[in-house]
């Protein structure tokens, strides 16, 4: 906590807000435009050991977004849930992991504690974007909280050193940004020039330099950088065709620092294809292969359930595998299944889902996941199975 | 993942619905072309529509701006439904990318999914991208002349030639006669069934043109099933060129 930098920021968004809603109107856009959404999921929790766990969550995002000038643009954008249920009286540390801020400032504020005796709540509010662009011509800095993707491949990404998250969270799209300088510079329409750096709570830096370019049809994508102060990290990522299929991949090499010469690097690849019917059936393959997964010793599925925050645990085996589809039965009815298969734990993955249009923004989904795999427990190989249900009312707005 | 891509191709609409006033006049296939081209042969656009399905028990309505240059160059933006607000999609030659500003995201967008229209609309894939000519795939022939909604039209038949690749067997078209204005037509299978029905009315001026704001695609065996296309606002030979046509750009249009 910085609270003087938090005070700054606070000024300057204030300000903002301020010039931004009292000048007029120019060519009849808006100066302020505020959108988001407010949702309500019912979370249950069906995993060994434990009874049954279960969770409200009454979610709101409001996003802000400035456009003062011409050459200056910005945004707030606050998380706000309200929690309830038992996860937060079972699991210890349960209501410290929501209540938490991984970037360089605390930009949240959180309070819980018990309803009765089985189950608590939580509150938590947090800005997870936060920045104010200039643009010049070609070039664009970017300061503040925000989100860097560098991701190709839909499922895995190792390109993505700046804002890593668990795919199973079906509740954040957004995930939390990195408060973070970029600097860009677009050479051509479809080529792009950055440099980003960022630095988290624990004052961890990570630094890159990333080069886009678009050449035979693909997308191709290179970064040399520092991960999270402790890792030299190599990439290339590229997007393009096989026929009429998509063809994705990435593939990141990381070298600890403090330990150059006397170890070898690690490799971590993604590659995946995507093809979409006629018929609008979308299906999917994708494959992710980590070395760092070699090291891991994993004794439960909640271990990597929740949301990582570390690019070297996207793969919690060596080779882990992905196929899905999509496909809408009727514009308002949409359904889904993904499977993962790790080898590495004898484990799989399952994940129906489905979305429902109730109105044009009202939307209903149903998600499930189930997860099983054999883990070493007292020294005897010991199958775990573990099945969650998400049911959400969105309205977005 | 699928939903928000399957948008993708609303962008082409703004060209395909515009080369469709430009089809089908009646009788010299040079005047038929120039007709054609006086739409499709702008240097660029602007246009403001909305796209509603309308189906028995429900509707849904998408909202868009779309920028073009010529057929290589297209930059749209989704302006409704909120879920989808901010998305834009880049077409530059026969590469597209799409934005998605809420995880911050470009995906290439490979041919396959290039190539889907929107479903449940009741567009089909032809309509946007084959672009089959109804100049050059067709033998035209004037069969008389009508009345819609109290325009005088004419009314002609179009037959597929034999060697064109074209999903319709023959057409009917009616074409206001003063302003040669698409009103109507009927489109049927190479077997001569009725297909479909476009309607095009409320005729506006806009940007200098006389054009029907309003183009409904009605599917002949599905009861209370029908596509509404309506532009709002548009624009011809608007000053942009290729480089507004950017990933850069794709982050700024608003």
């Amino acid at each position: 906590m910085r609270p003087e930098i938090k005070h700054f920021i606070i000024n300057v968004a204030g300000s903002l807000l301020i010039i931004a809603t009292s000048s007029k109107a120019i060519n009849g856009q808006d100066k302020l435009t505020f959108d988001g959404y407010l949702s309500d999921m019912q979370s249950l929790y069906r995993v060994p050991r434990l009874d049954l766990l279960w969770e409200n969550s009454l979610h709101n995002r409001l996003n802000l977004h400035f456009y003062p000038a011409d050459w200056l643009t910005g945004t707030i954008q606050v998380r706000s849930r309200l929690i309830t249920g038992n996860t937060i009286t079972t699991i210890p540390g349960y209501a410290g992991h929501f209540g938490s801020d991984n970037g360089f400032l605390d930009l949240s504020l959180s309070t819980d504690g018990k309803i009765r005796d089985h189950s608590g709540y939580i509150f938590y509010s947090g800005i997870d974007r936060l920045w104010l662009q200039f643009t010049v011509g070609s070039f664009e800095a970017k300061i503040g909280r925000q989100r860097i993707n560098w991701g190709q491949t839909f499922v895995w990404n190792p390109n993505d050193i700046f804002n890593s998250y668990s795919y199973f969270e079906v509740d954040y799209p957004e995930r939390p940004g990195s408060d973070a300088i970029s600097l860009k510079y677009y050479p051509g329409m479809a080529s792009a020039i950055e440099l980003a750096v960022k630095t988290d709570s624990a004052d961890r830096v990570t630094a890159a330099a990333y080069f886009r370019t678009n050449a035979f049809r693909y997308d191709l994508q290179l970064i040399a950088g520092i991960y999270n102060g402790e890792d030299l990290m190599l990439g290339t990522g590229w997007s393009g065709n096989i026929r009429e299929a998509g063809f994705r991949g990435e593939l990141s090499y990381f070298r600890d620092l403090s330990h150059f010469t006397d170890t070898a690097g690690y490799l971590m690849v993604s590659a995946g294809l995507d093809y979409t019917f006629s018929n609008s059936l979308f299906i999917q393959a994708e494959l992710l292969y980590s070395a760092f997964a070699e090291s891991y010793d994993i004794n439960s599925i909640m271990q990597f359930y929740s949301g990582s925050l570390d690019v070297k645990k996207l793969g919690f085996t060596s080779w882990s595998f992905f196929t899905g589809l999509n496909y809408p039965f009727t514009p308002i009815f949409n359904g889904g299944l993904a499977a993962m298969v790790y080898p590495g734990l004898k484990g799989f993955y399952l994940g129906p889902n489905t979305d429902i249009s109730l109105t044009g923004n009202i939307d209903l989904s149903a998600i499930l996941q189930f997860f099983s795999a054999e883990f070493e427990v007292n020294g005897t190989p010991t199958r775990e199975n573990n099945l969650f249900g998400f049911l959400r009312l969105k309205w977005n707005f | 993942m699928n939903k928000t891509l399957s948008a993708s191709l609303l962008f082409s609409m703004s060209v395909s619905f515009l080369s469709v006033f430009g089809q089908g006049l009646p009788d010299a296939l040079e005047i038929v072309r120039k007709a054609d081209e006086r739409f499709n042969g702008e240097k660029s656009s602007q246009s403001v529509m909305s796209m509603t399905i309308v189906r028995p028990t429900w509707e849904r309505t998408v909202a868009f701006k779309s920028w073009t240059a010529g057929r290589d160059f297209a930059l749209t933006l989704i302006t409704e439904p909120a879920r989808d607000r901010g998305q834009t999609f880049l077409k530059r030659y026969g590469e597209m990318w799409n934005w998605n500003p809420s995880i911050s995201r470009l995906i290439k967008l490979p041919p396959s999914m290039m190539s889907q229209g929107w479903m449940g609309s009741d567009y089909t894939n032809d309509d946007i991208l084959r672009e089959s000519s109804v100049v050059n795939d067709y033998i035209h022939e004037i069969e008389g002349e009508e009345l819609i909604d109290g325009s005088p039209c004419y009314r002609i038949k179009m037959v597929a030639k034999e060697d064109a690749s074209v999903i319709w067997g023959h057409q009917v078209r009616w074409i206001e006669k003063e302003n040669f204005l698409f009103l109507k037509a009927e489109l049927y299978d190479q077997d001569g069934y009725l297909v479909r029905t476009e309607l095009g009315s409320d005729i506006q001026l806009m940007d200098g043109r006389l054009l029907p704001t309003r183009l409904e695609l009605i599917p002949a065996d599905e009861e209370g099933h029908k596509t509404i296309v309506i532009i709002k606002d548009i624009k011809f030979n608007i000053p942009v060129n290729e480089n507004f046509f950017s990933q850069q750009n794709m982050k700024r249009v608003r």
